[in-house]
């Protein structure tokens, strides 16, 4: 545990899947160098299997046990490592000459045959006609409070840094033995096979220690990101996480303690046979139940309930918070817990 | 090391015991120059001792697993220009590339820095270090380190030691070369008799850091300068 924690909040309410945090991050981070493969931050359409191939059932994090619920046991649960064909997909090259500058109608196709990809499932989702549904998923470190990779690794190359939490490895120590990609629950370690070390989302430290936001939330589109100091009372963390109580960490069950949070998302109600409205939410409340633990209905309650304040024109705090009216509103870095 | 570490050791101080009596490994004065050349015909004129080897003591509660390879053919050549060493061992499948979820063959040789048996031959102690010369099939090529206890494995500056090798007929063989005299302080004197031990890992088998076939104790080598 760091004696402070800078945490992110991520309204799926508002994530449009544009991908922009996708590319901000890669460009600025995992565009060369063996990471051309690498999502530190990748944007997934739920249900569905996801990036790297079936994370979800790819093991690690720590096995349940004693200690309060959801704090997990002190022993690592065994985790297998993705493979780059099959489960993240090789960074092909794309046909772009022919698609874009050549005479001719050629549509634009990767030019080595994949076999998956970051998004490989996008809006597929689940459910049948005309009760289909999905929504986005971003995913990066959840720099944990009690990050299984670091537990993980025999040489202490992993730490977590005091001043904000922020979970890094020290290439210079790293060997490449990756016990910490099959460690981590979120799969977010990649192993760099022409460096052979293991690398991932450094939360943008370089930036953070210039109190500016990670790339992936500053040029969040959708305004979908929200980053703050998790103790500091007047930040959208704090408040979305601990005083409303609508933003909820992934897959808690791994114990690893999440410091990225989501605020679930609501759905528009399934139709009957005659096509009339149920009034039942076609995204399945186990479901999100089984992403984001038991919090899940109390959050989307919630959620209803200040909507429908703000559909009277009544006043709602939280809707005010999530509708983020001022970009810089949603980002509170310096070290103080104040505003940029 | 760490109270847990030395919980691991003790559980597993039992399988210790085997106490195998330790190889003679006799380096035979080579006219040519050997160098790194695994399949260089000198090796023909050394003899061959075979060490047995073991699964290691893992050292951290991540590594588990048994290794596979059982034992190892050791040769050493003493040249004018420097000390050479051969390992040989059966592996049906040559891990020669490190991929995202596959690990390569690996070799290590390692020597107590101040020449004595009391060095602990488990990646040295404190005060007490190791040098190790350990041979990648990913990249075929040697690295020069030191440790001096469990996950404490670091390059050393003078990167000074060379090593190939070469797979064929479901064998590898790697040979080890470094000039008599290293500019690395902290690097082996390999002056006359001194202890030396083995590892071998197996990448097929998800064999890496204390993931490993070893000896259990330290050989001798002899005839060194
Ligand atoms: S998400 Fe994975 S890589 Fe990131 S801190 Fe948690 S366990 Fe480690
Ligand atoms: S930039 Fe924002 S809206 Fe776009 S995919 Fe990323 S999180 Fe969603």
């Amino acid at each position: 545990m760091s004696s402070r924690q800078l945490a992110m909040v991520i309204d799926l309410n508002k994530c449009i899947g544009c991908q922009t945090c996708t590319l901000a991050c890669k460009s600025q981070w995992t565009d060369r160098d063996g990471r051309e493969f690498m999502y530190w931050n990748h944007v997934e359409s739920k249900p569905g299997k996801g990036y790297p191939r079936d994370w979800e059932n790819a093991g690690g994090g720590w096995e349940s046990g004693a200690g309060a619920a959801g704090s997990g046991g002190d022993k690592l649960k065994p985790g297998r490592l993705p493979r780059l064909e099959e489960d993240y997909g090789i960074p092909a090259d794309f046909n772009y000459d022919a698609a874009l500058f050549q005479e001719g109608e050629q549509p634009l196709r990767p030019m080595q045959p994949m076999q998956w990809g970051p998004n490989w499932e996008e809006d597929q989702g689940a459910g049948e006609f005309p009760n289909g549904y999905f929504f986005y998923l971003p995913r990066l470190c959840n720099h944990c409070t009690k990050p299984a990779c670091l537990a993980a690794c025999p040489r202490q190359a992993i730490s977590k840094r005091e001043e904000d939490g922020i979970v890094l490895i020290d290439p210079s120590r790293c060997r490449g033995y990756r016990y910490c990609v099959a460690a981590c629950p979120y799969k977010k370690i990649y192993f760099n096979p022409l460096a052979g070390r293991s690398e991932k989302c450094i939360f943008c430290y370089p930036r953070v220690e210039k109190g500016i936001p990670q790339a992936c939330a500053y040029q969040c589109v959708g305004r979908a990101r929200h980053v703050s100091w998790l103790d500091d009372k007047a930040g959208a963390a704090w408040r979305l996480v601990h005083e409303w109580k609508v933003a909820l960490p992934l897959h808690p069950e791994h114990g690893t303690q999440p410091n990225v949070y989501y605020v679930p998302p609501l759905s528009t109600a399934t139709f009957d046979a005659e096509g009339k409205p149920t009034g039942t939410p076609r995204i399945p409340a186990d479901y999100l139940v089984s992403l984001f633990g038991p919090g899940v209905q109390a959050a989307l309650d919630t959620l209803r309930r200040e909507i429908a304040r703000k559909e009277k024109g009544e006043a709602s705090e939280l809707m005010d918070l999530l509708i983020a009216y001022r970009h810089g509103d949603m980002f509170r870095l310096d070290r103080l817990g104040s505003q940029p | 090391m760490t109270a847990r570490h030395m919980l691991v050791l003790l559980a597993f101080l039992p399988a210790l015991a085997p106490a195998q009596e330790p190889s003679t490994i006799r380096a035979v004065r080579a006219a040519t120059s050997v160098a790194d050349d695994p399949d260089h015909p000198a090796w023909n004129s050394a003899p061959a001792s075979i060490v047995k080897l073991e699964t290691a003591f893992p050292g951290h509660p991540s590594i588990s697993g048994t290794a596979v390879t059982q034992n190892a053919e050791v040769r050493a050549l003493a040249t004018a220009a420097g000390l050479a060493i051969r390992l040989e061992w059966s592996d049906p499948a040559a891990d020669a590339e490190k991929t995202q979820h596959r690990f390569a063959d690996g070799a290590a040789v390692q020597f107590p820095r101040d020449g004595k048996a009391e060095t602990t031959p488990y990646m040295g102690g404190a005060g007490r270090h190791v040098n190790i010369w350990y041979w990648n099939a990913a990249k075929n090529a040697a690295e020069n380190l030191w440790a001096d206890g469990f996950g404490s494995l670091t390059r050393l500056p003078a990167q000074d030691v060379r090593a190939s090798g070469r797979h064929a007929d479901g064998r590898w063989r790697v040979a080890f070369f470094r000039a008599w005299r290293s500019a690395e302080p902290r690097a082996a004197g390999l002056r006359g008799n001194t202890p030396i031990a083995f590892a071998v890992w197996n990448g097929a088998n998800d064999e890496r850091d204390g993931f490993k076939a070893v000896t259990m104790n330290w050989q001798s080598l002899q005839g060194g300068r």
